[in-house]
Protein backbone atom coordinates (compact mmCIF):
# COMPACT_ATOMS: atom_id res chain seq x y z
CA UNK A 1 0.00 0.00 0.00
CA UNK A 2 1.24 3.49 -0.99
CA UNK A 3 2.53 5.87 2.02
CA UNK A 4 2.27 9.52 0.99
CA UNK A 5 5.08 10.24 3.82
CA UNK A 6 7.55 7.42 2.76
CA UNK A 7 6.73 8.12 -0.93
CA UNK A 8 7.89 11.81 -0.53
CA UNK A 9 11.05 10.78 1.78
CA UNK A 10 11.90 8.55 -0.89
CA UNK A 11 11.22 11.29 -3.57
CA UNK A 12 13.71 13.77 -2.39
CA UNK A 13 16.22 11.45 -0.69
CA UNK A 14 16.04 9.72 -3.68
CA UNK A 15 15.91 6.02 -2.42
CA UNK A 16 13.76 3.29 -3.02
CA UNK A 17 10.84 3.79 -0.69
CA UNK A 18 10.90 -0.11 0.36
CA UNK A 19 14.68 0.76 2.21
CA UNK A 20 12.18 3.33 4.44
CA UNK A 21 10.22 2.92 7.56
CA UNK A 22 9.33 4.79 10.37
CA UNK A 23 12.53 4.04 11.95
CA UNK A 24 14.70 5.29 8.93
CA UNK A 25 16.51 8.47 10.80
CA UNK A 26 19.67 11.07 9.56
CA UNK A 27 21.48 8.12 11.95
CA UNK A 28 21.09 4.88 9.80
CA UNK A 29 20.52 6.42 6.33
CA UNK A 30 23.52 8.52 4.51
CA UNK A 31 21.19 10.25 1.97
CA UNK A 32 19.61 12.06 4.68
CA UNK A 33 22.21 14.81 5.48
CA UNK A 34 21.31 18.57 6.59
CA UNK A 35 21.00 19.10 2.97
CA UNK A 36 18.76 16.68 2.02
CA UNK A 37 16.83 17.43 5.31
CA UNK A 38 16.27 21.02 4.31
CA UNK A 39 14.88 20.19 1.08
CA UNK A 40 12.45 17.74 3.48
CA UNK A 41 11.55 20.70 5.64
CA UNK A 42 10.21 21.98 2.08
CA UNK A 43 9.08 19.23 0.88
CA UNK A 44 6.79 18.28 3.16
CA UNK A 45 5.03 22.00 3.75
CA UNK A 46 4.57 22.03 0.19
CA UNK A 47 2.96 18.68 -0.15
CA UNK A 48 0.77 18.91 2.96
CA UNK A 49 0.13 22.84 2.72
CA UNK A 50 1.69 23.49 6.36
CA UNK A 51 4.43 25.58 7.95
CA UNK A 52 6.12 23.62 10.44
CA UNK A 53 7.76 25.28 13.71
CA UNK A 54 11.52 25.23 14.85
CA UNK A 55 10.06 22.74 17.43
CA UNK A 56 8.18 20.47 15.18
CA UNK A 57 11.39 20.01 13.11
CA UNK A 58 13.57 19.68 15.85
CA UNK A 59 10.97 16.56 16.67
CA UNK A 60 10.96 15.30 13.47
CA UNK A 61 14.55 12.84 13.55
CA UNK A 62 12.81 9.88 12.61
CA UNK A 63 10.16 9.27 9.49
CA UNK A 64 7.86 8.39 12.44
CA UNK A 65 8.44 10.97 14.92
CA UNK A 66 7.85 12.88 11.02
CA UNK A 67 4.60 11.36 10.70
CA UNK A 68 3.80 12.06 14.34
CA UNK A 69 4.18 15.60 14.06
CA UNK A 70 1.63 16.11 11.31
CA UNK A 71 -0.55 13.91 12.83
CA UNK A 72 -0.63 16.11 15.76
CA UNK A 73 -1.51 19.10 13.21
CA UNK A 74 -4.74 17.10 11.91
CA UNK A 75 -2.84 16.24 8.81
CA UNK A 76 -3.88 12.74 7.96
CA UNK A 77 -0.55 11.20 6.95
CA UNK B 1 50.09 25.09 36.60
CA UNK B 2 49.18 21.76 34.89
CA UNK B 3 46.06 19.74 36.52
CA UNK B 4 45.72 17.66 33.45
CA UNK B 5 44.35 14.13 34.46
CA UNK B 6 46.12 11.40 33.16
CA UNK B 7 43.32 9.95 31.17
CA UNK B 8 44.85 6.66 30.82
CA UNK B 9 44.40 6.11 34.54
CA UNK B 10 40.34 6.08 34.09
CA UNK B 11 40.54 3.46 31.33
CA UNK B 12 42.86 1.10 33.57
CA UNK B 13 40.45 1.63 36.68
CA UNK B 14 37.32 0.78 34.62
CA UNK B 15 39.13 -2.39 32.53
CA UNK B 16 40.52 -3.41 36.56
CA UNK B 17 37.09 -3.03 37.71
CA UNK B 18 35.47 -4.49 34.75
CA UNK B 19 35.39 -8.44 36.18
CA UNK B 20 33.39 -7.42 39.36
CA UNK B 21 31.20 -4.92 37.68
CA UNK B 22 30.37 -7.47 34.99
CA UNK B 23 29.62 -10.16 38.23
CA UNK B 24 27.48 -7.47 39.84
CA UNK B 25 25.58 -6.20 36.72
CA UNK B 26 24.76 -10.31 35.69
CA UNK B 27 24.23 -11.54 38.89
CA UNK B 28 20.68 -10.27 39.08
CA UNK B 29 18.36 -9.24 36.04
CA UNK B 30 15.88 -6.69 37.67
CA UNK B 31 16.79 -3.64 35.60
CA UNK B 32 16.66 -1.27 38.74
CA UNK B 33 19.43 -3.56 40.75
CA UNK B 34 21.29 -3.24 37.36
CA UNK B 35 21.22 0.57 37.39
CA UNK B 36 21.56 1.01 40.75
CA UNK B 37 25.00 -1.17 40.27
CA UNK B 38 25.88 0.73 37.05
CA UNK B 39 25.31 3.85 38.85
CA UNK B 40 27.29 3.00 42.14
CA UNK B 41 29.99 1.64 40.01
CA UNK B 42 30.57 4.93 38.00
CA UNK B 43 30.94 6.93 41.11
CA UNK B 44 32.92 4.78 42.45
CA UNK B 45 35.53 4.72 39.53
CA UNK B 46 34.90 8.89 39.67
CA UNK B 47 36.18 8.73 42.94
CA UNK B 48 39.17 7.44 42.29
CA UNK B 49 39.97 10.60 40.44
CA UNK B 50 38.34 12.38 43.24
CA UNK B 51 35.34 12.22 45.59
CA UNK B 52 34.48 15.85 44.78
CA UNK B 53 33.75 15.38 41.21
CA UNK B 54 31.07 12.52 43.12
CA UNK B 55 29.24 14.96 44.81
CA UNK B 56 29.23 17.69 42.31
CA UNK B 57 27.85 15.27 39.51
CA UNK B 58 25.50 13.94 42.11
CA UNK B 59 24.05 17.50 42.79
CA UNK B 60 24.32 18.12 38.54
CA UNK B 61 22.04 15.09 37.89
CA UNK B 62 19.55 15.28 40.96
CA UNK B 63 18.72 18.93 39.13
CA UNK B 64 18.60 17.59 35.55
CA UNK B 65 16.21 14.95 37.14
CA UNK B 66 14.06 17.86 38.92
CA UNK B 67 14.45 19.37 35.66
CA UNK B 68 13.36 16.60 33.48
CA UNK B 69 10.33 15.67 35.57
CA UNK B 70 8.87 19.47 36.75
CA UNK B 71 9.94 21.94 34.86
CA UNK B 72 8.22 21.31 31.87
CA UNK B 73 4.92 20.22 33.54
CA UNK B 74 1.70 22.43 33.10
CA UNK B 75 0.74 21.17 36.62
CA UNK B 76 1.55 23.96 39.17
CA UNK B 77 -0.61 22.60 41.91
CA UNK B 78 -2.46 25.68 43.96
CA UNK B 79 1.06 27.09 44.92
CA UNK B 80 2.19 30.28 42.31
CA UNK B 81 5.67 29.78 43.30
CA UNK B 82 6.28 26.48 42.57
CA UNK B 83 4.39 27.45 39.26
CA UNK B 84 6.90 30.44 38.91
CA UNK B 85 10.31 28.15 39.92
CA UNK B 86 8.99 25.41 37.25
CA UNK B 87 8.92 28.42 34.26
CA UNK B 88 11.74 29.71 35.51
CA UNK B 89 13.94 26.28 35.58
CA UNK B 90 12.26 25.18 32.11
CA UNK B 91 13.33 28.70 30.70
CA UNK B 92 16.80 29.09 31.94
CA UNK B 93 17.44 25.38 32.33
CA UNK B 94 19.33 25.24 29.27
CA UNK B 95 21.60 28.39 30.70
CA UNK B 96 21.75 26.11 34.40
CA UNK B 97 23.44 22.88 33.15
CA UNK B 98 26.26 24.48 30.87
CA UNK B 99 27.09 27.56 33.07
CA UNK B 100 29.89 25.14 34.63
CA UNK B 101 31.39 24.47 31.23
CA UNK B 102 31.23 27.96 30.20
CA UNK B 103 32.88 29.34 33.82
CA UNK B 104 35.67 26.56 33.61
CA UNK B 105 36.44 27.46 29.96
CA UNK B 106 36.17 30.47 30.71
CA UNK B 107 38.45 31.02 34.09
CA UNK B 108 40.45 27.54 33.49
CA UNK B 109 42.80 26.90 36.45
CA UNK B 110 40.88 29.64 38.10
CA UNK B 111 37.52 27.72 38.28
CA UNK B 112 39.40 24.33 38.50
CA UNK B 113 41.10 25.33 42.23
CA UNK B 114 37.87 27.33 43.32
CA UNK B 115 35.79 24.43 42.22
CA UNK B 116 38.51 22.21 44.48
CA UNK B 117 38.47 23.86 47.13
CA UNK B 118 34.52 23.92 47.31
CA UNK B 119 34.15 21.01 46.41
CA UNK B 120 36.57 19.31 49.32
CA UNK B 121 34.89 21.69 51.50
CA UNK B 122 31.29 20.67 50.95
CA UNK B 123 32.48 16.86 51.36
CA UNK B 124 33.49 17.88 54.91
CA UNK B 125 29.62 18.30 55.82
CA UNK B 126 29.02 14.96 54.79
CA UNK B 127 31.98 12.76 55.71
CA UNK B 128 35.65 13.41 57.48
CA UNK B 129 36.57 10.00 55.35
CA UNK B 130 35.34 11.29 52.04
CA UNK B 131 37.22 14.39 52.69
CA UNK B 132 40.03 12.97 53.55
CA UNK B 133 40.40 11.25 50.87
CA UNK B 134 39.85 14.06 48.70
CA UNK B 135 42.45 15.97 50.15
CA UNK B 136 44.68 13.18 49.20
CA UNK B 137 43.81 13.73 45.49
CA UNK B 138 45.24 16.00 43.45
CA UNK B 139 43.92 19.34 41.96
CA UNK B 140 42.34 17.96 38.64
CA UNK B 141 39.92 19.85 35.65
CA UNK B 142 36.52 18.72 36.20
CA UNK B 143 37.07 15.57 34.48
CA UNK B 144 33.77 14.60 32.05
CA UNK B 145 32.24 18.24 32.35
CA UNK B 146 32.25 18.66 28.75
CA UNK B 147 29.99 14.91 28.10
CA UNK B 148 28.50 15.16 30.94
CA UNK B 149 26.83 18.58 29.78
CA UNK B 150 25.93 17.42 26.53
CA UNK B 151 24.08 14.22 28.05
CA UNK B 152 22.55 16.44 30.12
CA UNK B 153 21.22 19.27 27.19
CA UNK B 154 20.59 16.57 25.13
CA UNK B 155 17.79 15.10 27.94
CA UNK B 156 16.57 18.59 28.67
CA UNK B 157 16.08 19.60 25.01
CA UNK B 158 14.17 16.08 24.51
CA UNK B 159 12.04 16.59 27.43
CA UNK B 160 11.11 19.59 26.05
CA UNK B 161 10.50 18.31 22.83
CA UNK B 162 8.34 15.66 24.17
CA UNK B 163 10.74 12.75 23.08
CA UNK B 164 11.49 11.66 26.65
CA UNK B 165 9.32 11.46 29.70
CA UNK B 166 9.03 10.70 33.06
CA UNK B 167 12.42 8.92 33.64
CA UNK B 168 13.13 7.91 37.37
CA UNK B 169 15.79 9.10 39.52
CA UNK B 170 17.94 5.71 38.83
CA UNK B 171 17.28 6.27 35.09
CA UNK B 172 18.98 9.67 34.84
CA UNK B 173 21.55 8.87 37.64
CA UNK B 174 22.67 5.70 35.22
CA UNK B 175 22.41 7.71 32.18
CA UNK B 176 24.73 10.70 34.06
CA UNK B 177 27.37 7.79 35.68
CA UNK B 178 27.34 5.41 33.07
CA UNK B 179 30.69 4.28 33.60
CA UNK B 180 32.43 3.41 29.86
CA UNK B 181 31.69 7.33 28.34
CA UNK B 182 31.04 8.95 31.82
CA UNK B 183 34.69 10.71 31.22
CA UNK B 184 35.97 10.98 27.72
CA UNK B 185 32.61 10.32 25.94
CA UNK B 186 30.93 9.79 23.53
CA UNK B 187 28.44 11.89 23.94
CA UNK B 188 25.58 9.15 24.17
CA UNK B 189 21.90 9.83 23.92
CA UNK B 190 19.75 8.31 26.80
CA UNK B 191 17.97 6.09 23.88
CA UNK B 192 21.28 4.40 23.82
CA UNK B 193 20.75 2.83 27.07
CA UNK B 194 17.42 3.27 27.80
CA UNK B 195 16.94 -0.87 28.10
CA UNK B 196 19.08 -2.52 31.28
CA UNK B 197 16.65 -6.40 30.69
CA UNK B 198 18.92 -7.53 28.25
CA UNK B 199 21.96 -9.32 27.94
CA UNK B 200 24.46 -9.48 25.45
CA UNK B 201 24.94 -12.19 23.29
CA UNK B 202 28.00 -14.27 22.57
CA UNK B 203 28.82 -12.49 19.52
CA UNK B 204 28.07 -9.12 21.01
CA UNK B 205 30.81 -9.64 24.36
CA UNK B 206 33.48 -11.09 21.99
CA UNK B 207 32.78 -7.97 19.97
CA UNK B 208 33.10 -5.86 22.89
CA UNK B 209 36.19 -7.54 23.74
CA UNK B 210 37.59 -7.02 20.85
CA UNK B 211 36.71 -3.13 20.66
CA UNK B 212 37.84 -2.68 23.76
CA UNK B 213 41.32 -4.69 22.95
CA UNK B 214 41.77 -2.67 19.63
CA UNK B 215 41.12 0.44 20.83
CA UNK B 216 43.62 0.31 23.79
CA UNK B 217 45.86 -0.90 20.84
CA UNK B 218 45.46 2.29 19.06
CA UNK B 219 45.90 4.32 22.10
CA UNK B 220 48.88 2.61 23.45
CA UNK B 221 50.48 1.42 20.95
CA UNK B 222 50.24 3.19 17.87
CA UNK B 223 49.37 6.39 18.80
CA UNK B 224 51.54 6.20 21.86
CA UNK B 225 54.35 5.01 19.12
CA UNK B 226 53.78 8.36 16.95
CA UNK B 227 53.47 10.96 19.40
CA UNK B 228 56.94 11.73 19.68
CA UNK B 229 57.45 11.97 15.95
CA UNK B 230 54.67 13.84 15.08
CA UNK B 231 54.18 15.88 18.24
CA UNK B 232 54.25 20.28 17.19
CA UNK B 233 58.13 21.17 17.35
CA UNK B 234 59.00 24.04 19.94
CA UNK B 235 61.24 25.59 17.92
CA UNK B 236 59.42 24.67 13.95
CA UNK B 237 61.83 27.16 12.67
CA UNK B 238 65.07 24.57 13.39
CA UNK B 239 62.99 21.63 10.91
CA UNK B 240 62.82 21.95 7.62
CA UNK B 241 59.33 22.83 5.72
CA UNK B 242 59.07 19.24 4.54
CA UNK B 243 59.66 17.43 7.90
CA UNK B 244 56.80 20.01 9.44
CA UNK B 245 54.17 19.23 6.73
CA UNK B 246 55.06 15.78 7.17
CA UNK B 247 54.41 15.91 11.09
CA UNK B 248 51.51 17.82 10.77
CA UNK B 249 49.76 15.49 8.79
CA UNK B 250 50.95 12.68 10.73
CA UNK B 251 49.66 14.40 13.81
CA UNK B 252 46.02 14.58 12.22
CA UNK B 253 46.70 10.81 12.07
CA UNK B 254 48.16 10.18 15.33
CA UNK B 255 44.97 12.68 16.96
CA UNK B 256 42.47 10.09 14.78
CA UNK B 257 44.59 7.14 16.34
CA UNK B 258 44.51 8.45 19.88
CA UNK B 259 40.83 10.13 19.86
CA UNK B 260 38.99 7.02 18.35
CA UNK B 261 41.22 3.89 20.75
CA UNK B 262 39.08 5.76 23.61
CA UNK B 263 35.92 5.92 21.44
CA UNK B 264 36.36 1.94 20.73
CA UNK B 265 36.81 0.93 24.24
CA UNK B 266 33.80 2.86 25.60
CA UNK B 267 31.97 1.17 22.23
CA UNK B 268 33.12 -2.37 23.43
CA UNK B 269 32.85 -1.81 27.11
CA UNK B 270 29.07 -0.54 26.39
CA UNK B 271 29.37 -3.71 24.42
CA UNK B 272 29.99 -6.16 27.00
CA UNK B 273 27.08 -4.80 29.14
CA UNK B 274 24.71 -5.36 26.23
CA UNK B 275 24.42 -1.57 25.14
CA UNK B 276 25.24 -0.82 21.33
CA UNK B 277 25.80 2.65 21.77
CA UNK B 278 26.53 4.43 18.46
CA UNK B 279 30.09 4.89 16.50
CA UNK B 280 31.95 8.19 16.60
CA UNK B 281 34.18 8.00 13.97
CA UNK B 282 33.56 6.57 10.54
CA UNK B 283 36.92 6.56 8.52
CA UNK B 284 36.92 10.32 8.95
CA UNK B 285 40.58 10.05 7.27
CA UNK B 286 39.22 8.65 3.95
CA UNK B 287 36.17 10.91 3.24
CA UNK B 288 35.93 13.02 0.20
CA UNK B 289 34.64 16.36 1.16
CA UNK B 290 34.86 18.55 4.30
CA UNK B 291 30.75 17.58 5.18
CA UNK B 292 31.35 14.13 5.18
CA UNK B 293 34.26 14.17 7.34
CA UNK B 294 32.08 16.55 9.83
CA UNK B 295 29.63 13.67 9.52
CA UNK B 296 32.34 11.01 10.16
CA UNK B 297 34.70 12.54 12.83
CA UNK B 298 33.67 12.43 16.81
CA UNK B 299 30.17 12.12 15.37
CA UNK B 300 28.60 12.30 18.57
CA UNK B 301 29.23 15.88 18.85
CA UNK B 302 28.73 16.61 15.19
CA UNK B 303 24.81 14.87 15.68
CA UNK B 304 25.02 16.77 19.18
CA UNK B 305 25.02 19.56 17.64
CA UNK B 306 23.16 18.70 14.65
CA UNK B 307 19.76 18.31 16.65
CA UNK B 308 20.43 20.97 19.69
CA UNK B 309 22.37 23.68 17.30
CA UNK B 310 21.95 23.43 14.20
CA UNK B 311 18.39 22.77 13.70
CA UNK B 312 17.14 25.14 15.93
CA UNK B 313 19.66 28.00 14.25
CA UNK B 314 17.51 27.68 11.09
CA UNK B 315 19.62 25.31 9.50
CA UNK B 316 16.99 23.66 8.02
CA UNK B 317 15.13 26.79 6.00
CA UNK B 318 17.07 27.75 3.22
CA UNK B 319 17.47 31.86 4.16
CA UNK B 320 19.15 30.70 7.74
CA UNK B 321 21.36 27.36 6.44
CA UNK B 322 24.32 29.63 6.26
CA UNK B 323 24.23 30.74 9.76
CA UNK B 324 22.85 27.92 10.96
CA UNK B 325 26.30 26.53 9.34
CA UNK B 326 28.56 28.99 11.22
CA UNK B 327 26.80 28.72 14.52
CA UNK B 328 27.41 25.16 14.63
CA UNK B 329 30.86 25.36 13.62
CA UNK B 330 31.13 28.02 16.16
CA UNK B 331 30.10 25.73 19.29
CA UNK B 332 32.50 22.80 18.03
CA UNK B 333 35.20 25.11 17.78
CA UNK B 334 34.87 27.13 21.03
CA UNK B 335 33.86 23.52 22.94
CA UNK B 336 37.47 22.94 22.69
CA UNK B 337 39.02 26.06 24.06
CA UNK B 338 37.22 29.84 24.67
CA UNK B 339 40.33 30.89 22.42
CA UNK B 340 40.87 33.80 19.78
CA UNK B 341 42.25 30.98 17.63
CA UNK B 342 39.31 27.98 18.31
CA UNK B 343 37.67 30.90 17.56
CA UNK B 344 39.19 31.25 14.17
CA UNK B 345 39.01 27.15 13.35
CA UNK B 346 35.34 27.48 14.14
CA UNK B 347 34.78 30.58 11.37
CA UNK B 348 37.58 28.18 9.08
CA UNK B 349 35.60 24.98 9.10
CA UNK B 350 32.30 27.23 9.22
CA UNK B 351 33.49 28.77 5.60
CA UNK B 352 34.51 25.38 4.27
CA UNK B 353 31.07 23.92 5.68
CA UNK B 354 29.41 26.49 4.17
CA UNK B 355 31.49 27.12 0.54
CA UNK B 356 30.88 22.98 0.06
CA UNK B 357 27.26 23.00 0.65
CA UNK B 358 26.97 26.23 -1.50
CA UNK B 359 29.04 24.35 -4.26
CA UNK B 360 26.83 21.52 -3.66
CA UNK B 361 23.27 23.46 -4.34
CA UNK B 362 24.83 25.09 -7.33
CA UNK B 363 26.10 21.51 -8.65
CA UNK B 364 22.69 19.48 -7.95
CA UNK B 365 20.90 22.56 -9.99
CA UNK B 366 23.64 21.85 -12.90
CA UNK B 367 23.49 19.94 -15.96
CA UNK B 368 25.31 16.75 -15.87
CA UNK B 369 28.92 17.76 -17.11
CA UNK B 370 32.30 16.35 -16.82
CA UNK B 371 33.57 16.14 -12.73
CA UNK B 372 35.88 18.99 -11.69
CA UNK B 373 38.87 17.57 -10.50
CA UNK B 374 38.44 18.58 -6.64
CA UNK B 375 35.39 16.79 -6.89
CA UNK B 376 37.28 13.44 -8.27
CA UNK B 377 37.86 11.07 -5.18
CA UNK B 378 41.46 10.88 -4.66
CA UNK B 379 41.58 14.47 -4.93
CA UNK B 380 39.16 14.70 -2.67
CA UNK B 381 40.50 13.09 0.02
CA UNK B 382 43.61 14.50 -0.05
CA UNK B 383 42.46 18.00 -0.10
CA UNK B 384 40.03 17.40 2.94
CA UNK B 385 42.94 15.74 4.84
CA UNK B 386 45.13 18.48 4.39
CA UNK B 387 41.91 20.96 4.75
CA UNK B 388 41.28 19.48 8.04
CA UNK B 389 45.21 18.79 8.95
CA UNK B 390 46.36 22.25 8.71
CA UNK B 391 43.06 23.67 11.25
CA UNK B 392 44.26 21.23 13.75
CA UNK B 393 47.85 23.73 15.41
CA UNK B 394 45.00 25.93 16.16
CA UNK B 395 43.57 23.95 18.34
CA UNK B 396 46.79 22.33 20.03
CA UNK B 397 49.67 24.80 19.74
CA UNK B 398 49.36 27.73 22.23
CA UNK B 399 48.31 30.91 20.76
CA UNK B 400 52.01 32.42 21.14
CA UNK B 401 53.53 29.59 19.07
CA UNK B 402 50.95 30.32 16.45
CA UNK B 403 52.14 32.78 13.95
CA UNK B 404 55.85 31.45 14.47
CA UNK B 405 54.28 27.79 13.29
CA UNK B 406 52.26 28.79 10.30
CA UNK B 407 55.42 30.97 9.08
CA UNK B 408 57.89 27.80 9.58
CA UNK B 409 55.44 25.80 7.89
CA UNK B 410 55.75 28.25 4.25
CA UNK B 411 59.25 28.35 4.59
CA UNK B 412 59.29 32.20 6.73
CA UNK B 413 60.71 33.26 10.04
CA UNK B 414 63.95 31.17 9.68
Amino acid sequence: MSDALIDLFAEVLQVDAAELSDDTSPDNLRQWDSLAAMHLVAAIEEKFSTRLSTKEIMKMSTIGLARETLKGKDIDV
Amino acid sequence: MNFQYDSYAYFFDLLAFAPVLLLLYFSTSSPRLRRLAMTASGMYLMSFIAPRLVLFYLVFWLLVFFVHRCAFTEEGGRRPWLRGARRFLARFSIVLFALPLLLWKIYGNGFTLIFTAQGNELLSLFSTKLWELDMARSVVIPLGLSFTTFRALDLVIKTYLGKIENLRLDEVLFYGFFPPVQVFGPIIEYEDVARQDHNPDAALFLYGLLRVTGGFLKVFVAAAFMHPHVAFPAAPAALPVWVLWLKLLGYYLYLYLNFSGYSDVAVGASALFGFRIKENFNFPLWQTNIQDYWNSWHMSLTHWARRNVYVPAGGYRAETQYLAIFCTMMVIALWHKLTPACFIYGLYHGGLMAGYRHLSEARDGAAEGKTPLWRRPAAGRALTYLAVSVSLPLIFIPESQLLPYYAALLGMGR
